[in-house]
């Protein structure tokens, strides 16, 4: 079955169409890199590909299911890491955790494993105001596995975070796919994209005007040892 | 998703809320600040009574030589009523342990005849034991030392109970409940969910189980779980007060639903705090001020009075006020019960009208 698949996915926001009639598809297991500059319409496509937006028009599944007709049945397939650290910063980490267990039915013992999955445990008793932007990004990727999704959507997981913060983030994405996560992930690190996806999208002004693997997509552009940056100059006639 | 799955996700907000409202400052001083304001109104007659004489209010129904006696003196004040009702009505009204006193049509008579005198006296019913001793006590010792005899004031079966319609006690004690309910409903369980909506954890909830319809239900537990606990402990300062303890928790009950009901209305239309602070209190002003307005008869039309009488909360003070009385009879409450559960049956569909709407 295919992980996700969209077509000509569109979304207006009065009278501005943010996300332009995008089809794509990504297979299980694949870590699928969604690149492009701020405003292109990234997050806009994750809300839509995760239910927490109708698509203006067009259709998309994910894990098989309808996103908009069958979001009930999508919600236990799907983790999200939102482009916010939405997360109760009254409540410890591990409390953050337990609430999300009871949220959707999983077992108490789940937390202790992803805490340990994330790297958590040690401050998982700290309320959640004193962690560090590193530490709540960890804690939202926990939160994400938590109930075992079988695909996971980050949205620049990485944004605004030292060097090797972001280096452990990557690890943590890395391990998921060699799990058999899917992972849908939007970024406008061209690094990121480069080393971490099996295929990437750039996207520019809610249209996709290339999708590859990182090393065609660098093939595919003019100069000979082209960066990915040298390719998304190339595609859309300016730089990220 | 089955009942147990609907129940789980319920109960894992309303007790996350449930906790979380107390660690949260605009709700935790919500909370603290309206049981202040109404310890504070249960403590005032109390100070009030420190400060002013002992009030005596007699009918005298044989125009006898003593009342002339009694209005000269400097340590107590006098009330003369026209009638044996109108001196029950003013012993019930007030806020303050007044003794009622009934001078017989053949007071003099009596009074010349040289035997010891016994006289009628009445006292409200919410009036501690050791209160009313005390007042009566002092008005014996004040009547022997006026007639120079020895004066008993006999209360026994002459209990004043506070009505549907009294002022004094019973008006301050209902109108305790309803700023309770009213303010910790509108205002902290709308705060419950532009948290939620602020911290964006609101998109969280959403691609979880949860949906919006659970959402509302677990902050309306949330929200009358602390409305219920406010109540109760407002309840527990007028325990003299309450006779129909069956009735002051339906009112409670009904009443939290009311404005829990409103107050998830405005948490589930509105997105920032400064929205629900404005709509709060443009709603708590029509539900609070008719509650007052409604006592002054003489102030204001008739008709006035009488539209006001429809007011959810008006409604729900005068439930509360039969719950004091010495009898509650179906009429007397049955009317306003049921404009009170309608308002919130009301807007509890104008909640899931709207949650619905944001559920597509
Ligand atoms: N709720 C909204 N109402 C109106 N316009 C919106 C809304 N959300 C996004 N937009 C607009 O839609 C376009 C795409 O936004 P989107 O957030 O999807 O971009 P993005 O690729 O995630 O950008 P960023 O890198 O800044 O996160 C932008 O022009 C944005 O201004
Ligand atoms: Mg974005």
């Amino acid at each position: 079955m295919i992980a996700i698949k969209a077509r000509d996915l569109t979304r207006d926001y009065d009278g501005l169409r943010a996300v332009d009639g995008i089809s794509f598809a990504v297979e299980p297991g694949e870590i699928f890199g969604f690149l492009g500059p701020n405003g292109a319409g990234k997050t806009t496509t994750i809300r839509m590909l995760t239910g927490q937006l109708r698509p203006t028009f067009g259709k998309a599944w994910v894990a098989g299911c309808d996103v908009v007709d069958e979001r009930q049945q999508l919600k236990p397939q799907i983790g999200v890491v939102f482009d916010c650290q939405n997360i109760y910063e009254r409540l410890s980490g591990r409390d953050n955790l337990l609430f999300t267990a009871r949220l959707y039915g999983v077992k108490r013992s789940r937390v202790q494993k992803v805490l340990e999955q994330v790297g958590l445990v040690e401050r998982a008793r700290d309320k959640t105001q004193k962690y560090s932007n590193g530490m709540k990004q960890r804690l939202l990727i926990a939160r994400a596995l938590l109930h075992e999704p079988r695909v996971l959507f980050l949205d620049e997981p990485t944004r605004g975070l030292d060097p090797g913060v972001a280096r452990d983030i990557r690890a943590i994405v890395a391990g998921l796919a060699k799990q058999g996560v899917t992972v849908f992930l939007t970024t406008h690190y061209m690094e990121e994209a480069d080393n971490l996806s099996d295929r990437v999208a750039i996207i520019d002004r809610g249209r996709i005007v290339a999708i590859d693997t990182p090393e065609q997509l660098k093939a595919d552009s003019d100069q000979p040892d082209a960066s990915l940056e040298d390719a998304f100059i190339n595609l859309t006639g300016r730089s990220l | 998703m089955n009942a147990r799955g609907n129940l789980r996700i319920v109960w894992a907000i309303a007790s996350k809320d449930i906790v979380d409202a107390i660690r949260n400052k605009t709700t935790l001083s919500t909370i603290l600040s309206v049981l202040f304001l109404v310890v504070f109104y249960r403590l005032m007659p109390a100070w009030e009574s420190g400060d002013t004489l002992p009030r005596l209010a007699i009918y005298d129904a044989g125009g006898s030589s003593l009342a002339a006696q009694l209005k000269d003196s400097t340590e107590f004040d006098l009330i003369e009523t026209s009638s044996q009702e109108n001196m029950i009505a003013y012993v019930g009204n007030k806020d303050i342990v007044v003794m009622g006193l009934t001078l017989p049509v053949d007071f003099d008579q009596l009074l010349a005849s040289g035997e010891e005198l016994e006289l009628q006296g009445y006292a409200v019913h919410w009036a501690t034991d050791a209160a009313t001793a005390e007042v009566r006590a002092f008005f014996e010792q004040h009547l022997s030392e006026l007639t120079g005899k020895p004066v008993a004031i006999d209360i026994d079966g002459n209990i004043v109970h506070t009505q549907k319609d009294s002022r004094g006690f019973a008006f301050l004690a209902s109108v305790s409940f309803i700023l309770v309910l009213a303010i910790i409903g509108l205002s902290m369980v709308p705060n419950l969910m532009i948290e939620e909506k602020r911290a964006r954890t609101m998109d969280a909830l959403l691609i979880s189980p949860a949906r919006a319809g659970h959402i509302a239900v677990g902050k309306a537990i949330a929200g009358l779980f602390y409305c219920l606990t406010a109540a109760a402990l407002v309840a527990g300062t007028y325990t003299a007060l309450i006779t129909h303890w069956w009735l002051a928790a339906l009112a409670v009950v009904c009443g939290s639903l009311f404005t829990v009901s409103l107050g998830l209305l405005l948490g589930s239309t509105l997105r920032v705090k400064q929205q629900v602070m404005l709509w709060a209190w443009l709603l708590l002003i029509p539900l609070l001020m008719p509650v007052f307005l409604v006592i002054a008869t003489d102030l204001f039309p008739a008709g006035l009075i009488a539209a006001l009488r429809w007011v959810p909360t008006v409604a729900l003070s005068s439930v509360f006020r039969v719950s004091f009385a010495e009898t509650a009879p179906l009429a007397h409450f049955g009317p306003e019960l049921a404009l009170v559960v309608s308002s919130a049956a009301l807007a509890l569909a104008a909640v899931a009208w709207v949650v619905r709407r944001s559920d597509r």
